[in-house]
């Protein structure tokens, strides 16, 4: 009600924001990051709630604001927009709540693990939390490339009866939509282990990560294609992600993070 | 009622479901009063709505304040609620889900108010949309004691009547100390037992700047012209007077502000330099509502930017006001901000400077921080136009800021224009591509090492359309097919140019919003209609259907042209007559009389020139 255009233009035309056109850089701009070597902590953090509903790029932006908002002293891109630097083990799809993903943010300074996960925790909007925080082993595998599994919960009226029911053995094709159209995958290789809990609960533990990934609800439409759970319950179940996993040196599977 | 449950499986089927669960930070969660209790009886509940998409409505800057400005009254919670895309308004007709606040999901229609921002025209269909989703009755004369009062303000709200038929209370102006007052006159009313509505209607009309449309009576001519429009209750003043904030510095703001869910228009830490434009640019409506002229101090600024930056966590601050170049003390500002915002890492982003002043110094200084496209609005392409409009600037003051910032390393520029603009010539329009090749010209004549991208020139035009109070609120909109004309004309001249783009804005659209602008109340009934028959987000350009708007307005009788393209004689009563924003009536008469002889007017710096704001006694006119 102040002081916004009212001369007859667009009004969603944002006036001072053309990306097209390139400003100059600095010399000796770049982004690397001012990152100390040894300053990257390692949280584990939970989302549920309206938090749940934010898609990749808008949980990181939030990531990125409630760092800002801790005041703590993180390691920043260089250049132009200077942006903390964040890794995420593994997105999270939209309408998925998680108990165990893991993130690392590069600092600048010491911190004491308990004091970042509180004050970040602090600085987090609705529905996200801190649950641990570590400093992160130097060295080694990245943190996207360390995901090889992952577990959900899934629940709804008759979800864990719909899994009880799904053939023991043969393919499970179901339809996965994407850009251009919909394409069939089998999800039966994707899935290590299956745990009815309940009627209304299955725990799953699926492949995960860059290489090869499940998507939970490719597997709820699978218990709606294979076992006759309702196509509306299946669009309905709650998902979490309770558990992601990298393969420890022996090769088996350890909890990431 | 308890509040809405919003299924997942909706939630999963939607574009962007995060515009609807709320959850953000510094979003008010306040705990309500046992029912029964005196506190309850004296607690008031407000929705304020958007009437558009939340990436839209988040971005503005009213919005924010005002939810501040209600949030910090004990007795009072503000919640938001915001146009659902089409998608998901078909999910919640198919459920049966009301419209709800995002804050605790409570449908709408259990508030004590639900209040509205007019922000462009073509969002009227989507005030009554919502209304009608929130099960609350469209027409003001539907309502009963248990139904809401539906308010609104926002730039539109100074010719609301197209939709005054909906609308129980309208605040003019700048609302952060009417609401307030509003809040106060309710919150008494309600807490002494309430009643009937008009009861409390009756209060509020008492309040300077509360306009209740349901008190006026307006009386049409046998042309069609409005004959009168008189108050009907003793208690309704002749004429509504805007409110302004006198003292800006003192103005509430919003350091703690939303941080919203989605990438947003604007999304940012917004600092309002000033309220008003000294300018005057005689088609601009902003220039003349939101006079006089009254500035922030740059102490307050950097306190705000700061303090607000460290509670959102935004990445970067940015100026809001018409015309940022005529803030007294920019350079102090900016100086002290990019200090102060670099030790917070976040960015200054300048919005487009005033031609005539764009100095290199303040480039170099934003190049500091972060460097932003160039934008400028000759606003029109011959000298002789743009001293019709008032545009005091001329193709030299282009040139040379152009070349400043071509010299130092920019490869182009967005230049705004208006089409249609009163006493246009083609030879007006050919004067725009010819400005525009000036541009082409004077980057070839840049030295080649400075010049390491091709150039990219953004040639925008928009369809001008007459609003009310400014100098040109008699004059006839362009029609659609010469606007079409000269707007292909111009595509022709600018076309062979790899470096110049041309981008035009919908000269359908600029038609029913000249209708809407300057309308009055026999429209709300083909607002009602076109709502029924399913209208939504015509602001959106592809969702835009005049021939449907021109079937409505035609099975009701209403001729577009009538209000579009009309000559209006200085005599006629206008729908807004008895709506006073302080600049008086003469003042844009004469105004109107000096653009026809093509002279210019001088700003309030230069001179003043006695438009009528100074009544409230502040601001540029007493400095
Ligand atoms: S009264 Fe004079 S100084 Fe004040 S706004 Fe009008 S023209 Fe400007």
């Amino acid at each position: 009600m102040s002081s916004d255009r009212t001369d007859g233009r667009d009004p969603k035309a944002p006036p001072a924001k053309a990306p097209h056109l390139r400003a100059p850089r600095p010399e000796g701009a770049s982004n690397r990051p001012n990152a100390a070597p040894g300053r990257t902590m390692r949280i584990r953090f939970a989302r549920t709630g309206p938090a749940a509903w934010l898609a990749h790029l808008d949980l990181m932006r939030t990531f990125e604001r409630s760092l800002r908002r801790t005041g703590l002293p993180l390691a920043f891109t260089q250049g132009f927009s200077p942006h903390p630097v964040m890794t995420f083990a593994l997105p999270l799809g939209v309408g998925v709540d998680t108990e165990a993903d893991v993130a690392d943010i590069a600092l600048s300074e010491d911190v004491a693990p308990e004091d970042f996960a509180a004050r970040l925790s602090a600085a987090f909007p609705e529905g996200l939390r801190v649950l641990s925080a570590h400093l992160a082993p130097e060295g080694g595998e990245s943190l996207m490339a360390a995901v090889r599994a992952a577990t959900y919960e899934l629940s709804g009226p008759g979800v864990g009866t719909a899994a009880g029911r799904l053939p023991p053995e043969g393919p499970l094709v179901v339809e996965k939509k994407g850009k251009d159209g919909a394409k069939p995958v089998d999800v039966r290789p994707l899935l290590i282990a299956l745990e009815v809990r309940s009627p209304d609960g299955v725990r799953v533990l699926v492949k995960a990560g860059s290489r090869e990934n499940l998507r939970p609800d490719l597997f709820l439409q699978a218990l709606s294609v294979h076992a006759g759970l309702p196509s509306e319950e299946a669009a309905d179940a709650a998902i979490v992600r309770t558990a992601l996993w990298t393969a420890g040196p022996d090769g088996a599977l350890g909890i990431l993070g | 009622m308890p509040p809405v449950t919003l299924p997942r499986r909706i939630l999963r089927s939607v574009e962007k479901p995060a515009r609807y669960v709320g959850g953000e930070r510094n979003a008010v969660r306040k705990t309500l009063p046992a029912p029964g209790t005196p506190e309850a009886a004296a607690f008031a509940r407000f929705a304020f709505c958007f009437p558009d998409v939340y990436e839209i409505g988040m971005s503005h800057s009213g919005l924010r304040i005002l939810y501040h400005v209600l949030n910090r009254r004990p007795d009072t919670w503000c919640e938001r609620a915001f146009a659902p895309w089409t998608d998901m308004e078909e999910a919640m007709r198919r459920e049966g889900i009301p419209l709800f606040s995002l804050e605790s999901r409570t449908p709408l229609r259990e508030f004590d108010f639900v209040g509205f921002t007019l922000q462009y025209e073509l969002s009227f269909p989507n005030v009554l949309a919502m209304l009608d989703l929130a099960g609350i009755p469209l027409r003001t004369a539907q309502r009963g004691d248990a139904d809401p009062f539906v308010i609104a303000g926002g730039p539109c709200a100074y010719n609301a009547e197209p939709i005054a038929d909906f609308l129980d209370l309208v605040v003019l102006g700048e609302a952060e100390e009417s609401l307030d007052e509003l809040m106060d006159a309710y919150v008494a009313w309600k807490a002494a037992g309430g009643g009937p509505r008009e009861a409390f209607l009756a209060r509020a009309s008492a309040i300077p700047g509360v306009y209740v449309p349901s008190f006026y009576d307006v009386a049409y001519h046998d042309d069609g012209t409005v004959a009168s429009v008189l108050p009907n209750r003793p208690e309704a003043p002749a004429r509504v007077r805007k409110r302004i904030v006198k003292d800006l510095d003192a103005a509430p703001f919003p350091e703690a502000d939303l941080v919203p869910n989605l990438e947003t228009v604007h999304d940012r830490v917004f600092l309002e330099l000033f309220r008003g434009c000294i300018r005057g640019c005689r088609f601009c409506q902003a220039g003349f509502v939101y006079r006089p002229v009254r500035e922030r101090s740059p102490g307050v600024l950097r306190a705000q930017a700061s303090a607000s930056a460290a509670a959102t966590g935004h990445e970067e601050v940015g100026l809001l006001s018409l015309s940022t170049s005529d803030y007294r003390r920019l350079p102090e500002l900016t100086d002290g901000l990019v200090e102060d915002l670099a030790h917070q890492r976040v960015n200054l982003s300048l919005p487009s400077l005033r031609v005539d002043s764009v100095s290199l110094e303040l480039m170099e200084k934003a190049s500091k921080v972060k460097r932003a496209g160039l934008t400028f609005a000759p606003e029109a392409g011959t000298q002789r136009m743009r001293d019709v409009v008032n545009k005091g600037i001329g193709e030299e003051d282009l040139l040379r800021s152009l070349r400043l910032a071509f010299e130092g390393g920019w490869n182009g520029a967005k230049l705004y224009f208006m089409l249609g603009l009163p006493t246009e010539t083609m030879e007006d329009v050919e004067g725009i591509a010819a400005l525009a090749r000036s541009v082409e010209a004077l980057w070839r004549s840049i030295p080649r090492e400075l010049r390491l991208r091709p150039l990219d020139l953004d040639v925008s035009a928009s369809m001008f359309v007459p609003k009310p109070f400014t100098p040109f609120q008699w004059e006839p909109q362009d029609t659609v097919p010469s606007l079409r004309e000269k707007s292909r004309h111009l595509r022709e001249l600018l076309r062979g140019s790899r470096a110049i783009r041309y981008q035009w804005h919908d000269t359908d659209q600029s038609f029913l919003e000249a209708v809407l602008a300057r309308g009055d109340r026999r429209l709300g009934a083909a607002l009602e209609e076109g709502v029924r028959r399913g209208r939504r987000f015509d602001s959106w350009d592809d969702r835009f259907d005049l021939a449907a708007w021109l079937g409505i307005l035609d099975g009701l009788g209403l001729d577009p042209a009538f209000y579009a393209n009309r000559r209006r004689p200085y005599d006629e009563v206008l729908p807004w007559d008895h709506l006073d924003v302080g600049v008086s009536r003469s003042f844009l008469v004469k105004e109107a009389k000096t653009a026809q002889e093509g002279d210019t007017t001088p700003h309030c710096r230069e001179k003043c020139v006695g438009c009528g704001a100074a009544v409230y006694g502040g601001g540029v006119c007493f400095e």
